[in-house]
């Protein structure tokens, strides 16, 4: 590709205004808000920004835009179910999307029984991966708490309607992934490095050792290259680039392994602190692993990215 | 090195297996209720008394102080066996494996007869003063103070990182007699009574349980001449002793193996084990607890024999982290989602593996001694 690999000004300012609210506006409160207490003030904000409705078809969202704020949203620890919602918005039918980009009702996606955000879902979409449908609980849902402190459930769902559009959402929703993912390692990264800069033991600074500064470079290396394949695989989405699927899958591969380095990383480097509960990095690296799961949905994850390289068609 | 246990050691293993299958819930684990909860103390100091009662809490311990005149690999095969099912003893298990030990060898007749007695018992929980907030993989850095005061001492200082203070009697505390630039041959042991006044615990959550951790607050502590173990300014020998057996007085490897095995049936059950991908990660997870377990047997092997730590236990600590972060890995990799529901195995091997190459001093400083003690390397 001859284009740089970086957002357009538009993203960038985008990305500008998501991290500014969430500066403001995603505290400690929200950032560690758990079943039971779900930040509706902030998920309204987050709708009132555009965010949730940026891959509603029409609204001028497109790979590049969520991924952007996405990288800031995974930076801020954002909560609430933001790559259900970036699928439910491209695949919804249109009377169904207002209330979801108004972040008045919040969606569950995924492939039952075991379906994330479910206990406060209103909206339910069901996937293989391959096809998708609006659904609705068939019955109650019980809820299951989970490593990353998002509060999923079981229930089982009856499909009410096909849904469009399947190829396009998934690549919209490995880019949220991607990008959410990438700021939450670099967040984790960037507390570890502090950490390493600052924290003194045996009368030198702890990055002074190579046994901590090289893991931090390692881990350092593979955040920038998930950076720079998530921002190639947006402009290929976007330029409607034939192997814009499978770089939206490398890019949510890329990621995942690279924020879970970072958060491996960064407990080895914080040492016990990072299991406090209270601590600077334990809850994002819950969640990084959590997020970092591959679900069962998702298994063409990998396929994909192998298929671009047996067309040999890289540029 | 020996491969299998001697007839009698074979005997009590089995009797211990028998005995803990009964004697433990259906489904006990402690992560249920998780490491320093009130449930999971109070289980384990009437657990305790069973196995006192039984011989089986200090079978290792010299009879004269409440113990059974067993060897190294009987206090072994207690450990292995109790940390597979999740440790039971709680606390208990530091009281047994090194506290105990420690008086034995430096505490005065007076000590041993006030404390040991009560251990062997199971009455008493006692905790590990040693992290501080700027002392943490460099332990000899450490500030509280212990000041002369008469025939006493006075204590001031912060601990922090110190599970079950919150239950404790006793705290088996470090402190600082020298100056700071005596570094490690200005510390000693104190055998504090958390009773004391001037002795505050407040408590810190951690992601193995809501109240893993306490932070230990002492201000202007007033302790007797005789809550000092062995000499003044001499602590750092006891020290070094009692971590050498904590390196492997909690064989990991036994519960990730343990672990496995359900793993291995849940994967099983949903049709995933003849995926060869699948079978090659439970091979090489197992390998590590494997060799884990192997080298901690040298080490067990060794002190059976000389009675004296060594370097191997290094490796065999680092080894089992090894195998801690394997059966993490592969855990969370063959369960998908079902690994990020709270309780499942996926879930609690992730939180074990996090804090595996932490625990018990860092996975880092294991290597470094490795290369330095056993693989001769130069340190500067």
């Amino acid at each position: 590709m001859s284009e740089p690999v970086a957002f357009t000004p538009d993203q960038e300012a985008l990305a500008g205004s998501v991290r500014r609210y969430c500066a403001a506006k995603c505290t400690e409160e929200v950032q560690r808000s758990g079943p039971g207490s779900f930040p509706w003030p902030f998920w309204r904000g987050l709708a009132e920004l555009g965010v949730l409705s940026l891959a509603v078809p029409g609204e001028g969202g497109g790979a590049g835009e969520v991924a952007a704020v996405a990288m800031e949203l995974g930076r801020a620890f954002a909560p609430g179910p933001l790559t259900g919602t970036v699928f439910a918005a491209r695949t919804l039918p249109p009377a169904c999307t207002p209330p979801v980009a108004a972040g008045e009702r919040l969606v569950s996606w995924g492939c039952p029984p075991l379906m994330p955000w479910s206990p406060l879902a209103e909206v339910f979409v069901e996937t293989d991966g391959e096809r998708a449908w609006l659904a609705r609980p068939a019955g109650a849902v019980t809820p299951e708490e989970t490593l990353g402190n998002e509060p999923w459930g079981r229930v089982a769902l009856e499909r009410v309607l096909p849904l469009d559009g399947v190829r396009e959402a998934t690549d919209l929703a490995h880019m949220m992934l991607a990008g959410y993912l990438w700021g939450a390692g670099r967040r984790v990264l960037d507390a570890a490095v502090e950490h390493a800069r600052t924290r003194v033991q045996f009368g030198r600074t702890l990055g002074t050792f190579q046994a901590v500064a090289h893991p931090l470079v390692n881990a350092g290396l593979g955040l920038e290259a998930a950076e720079k394949l998530v921002k190639v695989a947006a402009r290929a989405i976007d330029h409607g680039h034939h192997q814009g699927s499978a770089l939206a899958s490398a890019a949510r591969l890329s990621a995942s392994r690279a924020a879970m380095d970072a958060a491996f990383v960064s407990h080895q480097t914080h040492g016990a602190m990072g299991y406090s509960v209270e601590g600077p990095i334990g809850h994002v690296a819950q969640r990084i692993r959590q997020l970092s799961m591959v679900p069962s949905h998702a298994h063409h994850t990998g396929e994909q990215v192998l298929a671009m390289y047996a067309e040999g068609g890289r540029e | 090195m020996e491969f299998a246990l001697s007839e009698a050691d074979a005997a009590f293993r089995s009797d211990l297996v028998g005995f803990l299958d009964r004697e433990l819930a259906e489904g006990w684990n402690r992560s249920e209720h998780g490491l320093g909860s009130a449930v999971y103390t109070d289980f384990s100091r009437d657990f305790v008394r069973t196995l006192a009662a039984k011989g089986w809490l200090t079978p290792h311990w010299p009879k004269e102080y409440g113990g059974g005149g067993q060897g190294a690999w009987q206090h072994f095969v207690l450990g292995e066996e109790m940390w597979k099912r999740g440790e039971p003893r709680g606390p208990q298990y530091m009281n047994v494996n090194w506290v105990g030990p420690s008086l034995i060898k430096y505490g005065t007749e007076e000590q041993k007869a006030a404390l040991l007695p009560p251990i062997a018992r199971g009455e008493v929980f006692w905790c590990q003063g040693f992290s501080e907030p700027e002392a943490g993989t460099d332990l000899a850095a450490l500030r509280t103070r212990a000041v002369r005061e008469g025939e006493g001492y006075v204590l001031n200082g912060q601990k922090i990182w110190t599970s079950y203070a919150n239950e404790a009697d006793y705290c088996f505390l470090l402190a600082r007699t020298g100056s700071v630039s005596d570094g490690r041959n200005g510390i000693s042991v104190f055998l504090l009574p958390l009773s004391t006044p001037g002795v505050e615990v407040r408590r810190i959550d951690g992601f193995v349980g809501a109240h893993s951790f306490n932070e230990l607050f002492l201000t202007d502590v007033r302790v007797p001449g005789n809550c000092l173990l062995g000499e003044e300014n001499k602590g750092w020998d006891i020290v070094r002793r009692t971590l050498a057996y904590e390196r492997v007085g909690a064989p990991r490897y036994a519960r990730a193996a343990r672990v496995l095995d359900g793993l291995a049936d849940w994967c099983r059950a949903a049709g995933l084990l003849t995926d060869p991908g699948v079978q090659e990660q439970f091979g090489h997870a197992r390998a590590l607890c494997e060799a884990a377990r192997v080298l901690v047997h040298r080490v067990i092997d060794e002190r059976a024999k000389t009675k004296e730590p060594s370097p191997m236990a290094y490796q065999a600590r680092a080894a089992m982290v090894q195998a801690e972060r394997a059966v993490g890995d592969l855990a969370l990799d063959v369960m998908g989602s079902e690994a990020l529901v709270e309780q499942s195995p996926g879930d609690a091997q992730f939180r074990n593996s996090l804090g595996a190459g932490i625990a018990a001093g860092s996975y880092e400083v294991q290597l470094n001694l490795i290369s330095r003690l056993i693989l001769k390397l130069p340190k500067e």
